[in-house]
């Protein structure tokens, strides 16, 4: 049942089907990389500062 | 059925070591006859109690700690719904090939430091400290898995990595507790810039590798939410609380989860070394860096104990310098105890952003609660070792000369599980899977990733907030 279950995912792996970043993916990643680089430079001067 | 997680049993495991070692500090020494690894030339000097001073014969002393390691864990595999006997015969043989690695380890001509040579008569050794065991207990673990698989599979039942790494985490709490009322100051810096790198690392790791897993490599949001998790956080939990978040079918955590496994066995073998020869200038920046490259707890927090002796032994070797012991481990674990007390957090903001917005469907709501669901518990037991033995110290000075034999007890534990967590690691790292159909891919977004930006990222932020940051020097 398991290897039968892992084969399955195999398959599924090698012919996944694009799907397009959507604009809240987008919105996702560029929110978390701007966060993340002003909270480097807050944190960096607090901690240096 | 189980009838209590792993995590909480590693707390009860663990608190319940700490307590008897404590003892000691109350004048009632209850396990200073434990059994730990000495550097020898003389293979009759490998073993001995860990008590100075005791006259408890070497043999006897190791049948004790066995006897005691085997009761606690069989209580736990119990309650964990474990095959008794199965789990008895398989632990016995971990022990014992466990406690075989560390005294090779120990061999003076692998471990001793320069400061020994003239205690132990050698004229060279490799350098490479006691903790050089854990090496050789990953390495006996692949080639059993790799080479012997049905002597793996007949050890099976005691195979439990994540287990003994939590129980060692929480015994490891006190000595670090200790650590810090020496030089409180020194580690409220190490949790704070400890505390910033996690912070930076979850918002830049996992933005990047989702954006590369689904850009470039065109994997599904269902696989790239908790294969950006497992490769940027925290190895298996992360996944598996990432999968969970997003409704992902278990599979796929459990997919990603094998390979965590096989690439934190590759950064085993690797970072120590290299943190050994290019940063052992900058020590603390290696603790960090261990605990931000190195995925999975069982790998990351042994890997910062291996960092520990290696650059303690080089910075005395080549500049005379010597640190006290412990600082650059309590950086790594420092690090990694924030990873997981961030992965519930990170899995309700994911939870919260797919339901919403993603993936919307009726009538589903995430509660706070899953934060708690998904928070591990042995840090509780981490958090209160450490804090119990910070307060205690921190009241009177002088109660730290009596904490300190208590940790070294309290040490052989931490050690023999650590060795464990090792052994066990090698010991499901199935290295055929990578040339398994369909996992190539899986594999190559893992390896790009890892390689091409998860290490040098956490270099650098490890080099941002800890530079410059030392550990006391050991004399003085």
């Amino acid at each position: 049942m398991q290897k039968g279950s892992e084969r399955r995912i195999k398959d599924e792996l090698q012919r996944m089907p694009y799907e397009p970043l959507l604009p809240v993916e987008r919105k996702l990643i560029l929110g978390s990389l701007l966060l993340g680089a002003v909270l480097l430079v807050l944190l960096l001067w607090t901690t240096r500062g | 059925m189980p009838r209590i997680s792993e995590d909480w049993l590693a707390v009860w495991i663990g608190l319940l070591v700490f307590a008897l070692a404590a003892a000691t500090m109350f004048g009632v020494d209850l396990l200073g006859w434990s059994i730990t690894s000495k550097v020898w030339v003389e293979p009759a000097k490998a073993l001995a109690p860990v008590a100075r001073g005791s006259t408890v014969p070497a043999l006897l002393s190791l049948a004790g700690t066995y006897l005691l390691m085997l009761a606690l864990t069989c209580a736990g595999a119990k309650c964990l719904g474990a095959h008794l006997p199965r789990f008895a015969a398989a632990f016995t043989a971990l022990f014992a090939l466990s406690v075989l690695c560390s005294a090779i380890g120990h061999y003076a001509y692998i471990a001793a430091t320069p400061d020994k040579f003239d205690r132990l008569g050698i004229t060279w050794s490799l350098n490479l400290t006691g903790e050089s065991g854990y090496i050789i207990a990953l390495l006996l673990g692949l080639a059993i898995a790799n080479l012997l698989p049905r002597l793996a599979e007949a050890l099976r039942e005691a195979v439990r990595p994540e287990l003994y790494v939590k129980i060692a985490i929480v015994i490891m709490g006190a000595a670090l507790g200790v650590k810090s009322a020496e030089t409180f100051g020194l580690a409220q810096s190490v949790i704070w810039r400890g505390l910033c790198a996690v912070v930076e690392a979850y918002l830049i790791y996992w933005a990047v590798i989702y954006y590369v897993a689904r850009r470039y490599f065109r994997f599904s949001r269902e696989w790239a939410a908790p294969l950006a998790s497992g490769i940027s956080i925290c190895g298996v939990s992360a996944a598996i609380a990432t999968g969970a978040a997003i409704r992902a079918r278990p599979i796929v955590a459990v997919m990603v989860s094998s390979l965590v496994v096989i690439f934190a066995v590759i950064e085993l073998l690797l970072l120590p070394f290299l943190a050994q020869h290019f940063l052992y200038e900058e020590p603390m920046v290696a603790g960090a860096w261990m605990g931000l490259a190195v995925k999975t707890d069982g790998a990351a927090i042994p890997a910062g104990a291996i960092t520990d002796a290696l650059i303690r032994a080089r910075a005395f070797a080549v500049s005379g310098v010597q640190y006290q012991e412990g600082w650059i481990s309590m950086t790594t674990t420092t690090t990694k105890i924030f990873i997981d007390v961030f992965i519930g957090v990170w899995a309700f903001v994911l939870a919260i952003i797919w339901t919403s917005f993603i993936e919307p469907k009726p009538g589903v709501r995430v509660g706070a609660a899953e934060i708690w669901e998904r928070f591990p518990k042995f840090v509780i037991g981490y958090v209160l070792t450490f804090a119990l033995m910070l307060w205690w110290c921190l009241g009177d000075e002088a109660r730290i000369g009596a904490a300190k034999p208590a940790t070294e007890v309290a040490n052989v534990y931490r050690q023999l599980f650590f060795l464990m967590t090792f052994l066990c690691i090698g010991l499901v790292s199935d290295f055929r899977k990578l040339r398994e159909e369909g996992i190539g891919r899986l594999a190559a977004v893992y390896a790009v990733s890892l390689f091409g930006f998860i290490i040098w990222f956490g270099l650098l932020i490890s080099w941002l907030f800890f530079a410059g940051v030392k550990p006391p020097l050991a004399s003085g």
